[in-house]
């Protein structure tokens, strides 16, 4: 049986949703390397891993947001193979959204916290 | 099933049967492509991702919320310098939860493809639309992001 093939506007639609992944992708880059570089600037030492950790989720991050953009350009690109090309971009899409949820934990974790500093009047500003 | 017509002319009655199989245009071997249903297998990596975009956007939408008590905070407290500070915390704070909102409908296209049959690809392309408004308001609180760390990165680089 011949595999399913998207329409032309339907793969339109599939690079759209590429592109914007790969947007973001780059975003989380950038956001890695920026918070790797400014934890070399911090002086305390546990204040550094810790932003280094953070450069290294995010980084981590862009490029689990990346994997799926093969896929998404191989349903535009090729022929006979669409559904299973959805399928493998879904799955990778699934475990950059599963790495964002923990990433997005440790800031809401870390946003309480300056929260906490903030109202006890010993907030960064 | 497609709708009939009945015209009288001439003194008789002609029932014209709509058929939506019935090409109009008149070439008879282009027909439709016939929707692919998805399998067990399928189904579940979709229900996997479903699940993931809906924990996802609420996890966002706990950032958001974070971010706006932030912000009101920096406002009230007179924190971070004071000024626009606070003002655009909150206004970050804003457009990640209204984007945590978006990324709820896509998880309903595609929970509706596992309850609908022959349809599957049309619910898939609405899921697919759906990420799509949502990943570009995403990357809206992505370059804000980018654009705050950069400054604080250079000011701490200056200073």
């Amino acid at each position: 049986m011949l595999d399913y093939e998207f329409s032309d506007a339907d793969n339109l639609r599939f690079s759209k949703l590429r592109r914007n992944l790969l947007h973001i992708a780059c975003l989380f880059i950038i956001l890695g390397v920026l918070q790797v570089a400014a934890a070399f600037m911090v002086s305390d030492v546990t204040a550094r891993w810790i932003a280094l950790a953070a450069g290294i989720l995010l980084l981590t991050l862009g490029w689990l947001f990346m994997r799926p953009l093969d896929n998404f350009r191989r349903i535009v690109a090729t022929k006979g193979q669409d559904i299973r090309q959805v399928i493998i971009a879904m799955k990778d899409l699934r475990a950059a959204y599963l790495a964002a949820e923990v990433i997005f934990g440790i800031m809401v974790a870390g946003l309480v916290v300056e929260l906490m500093r903030l109202y006890s009047g010993v907030g960064l500003g | 099933m497609g709708s009939n017509f009945q015209l009288y002319w001439a003194g008789f009655r002609v029932t014209i049967f709509a058929d939506p199989a019935l090409n109009l245009a008149g070439n008879e071997n282009m027909q439709p492509q016939q929707e692919h249903e998805f399998d067990f297998d399928e189904e579940e990596v979709i229900v996997g991702l479903s699940e993931s975009l809906y924990r996802f956007a609420i996890m966002t939408g706990v950032v958001g919320l974070a971010l706006v008590g932030l912000g009101a905070g920096a406002i009230a407290m007179g924190s971070y310098g004071g000024g626009l500070a606070g003002p655009s915390i909150v206004v970050l704070g804003l457009v990640a939860i209204v984007g945590s909102l978006l990324f709820l409908r896509p998880r309903g296209d595609f929970d509706e493809v596992l309850v609908t049959r022959g349809s599957d690809i049309s619910k898939l392309m609405q899921g697919v639309d759906a990420l799509s408004v949502a990943h570009g308001t995403f990357r809206l609180v992505l370059v804000v992001f980018v654009l705050v760390r950069l400054g604080s990165f250079l000011l701490g680089r200056i200073g």
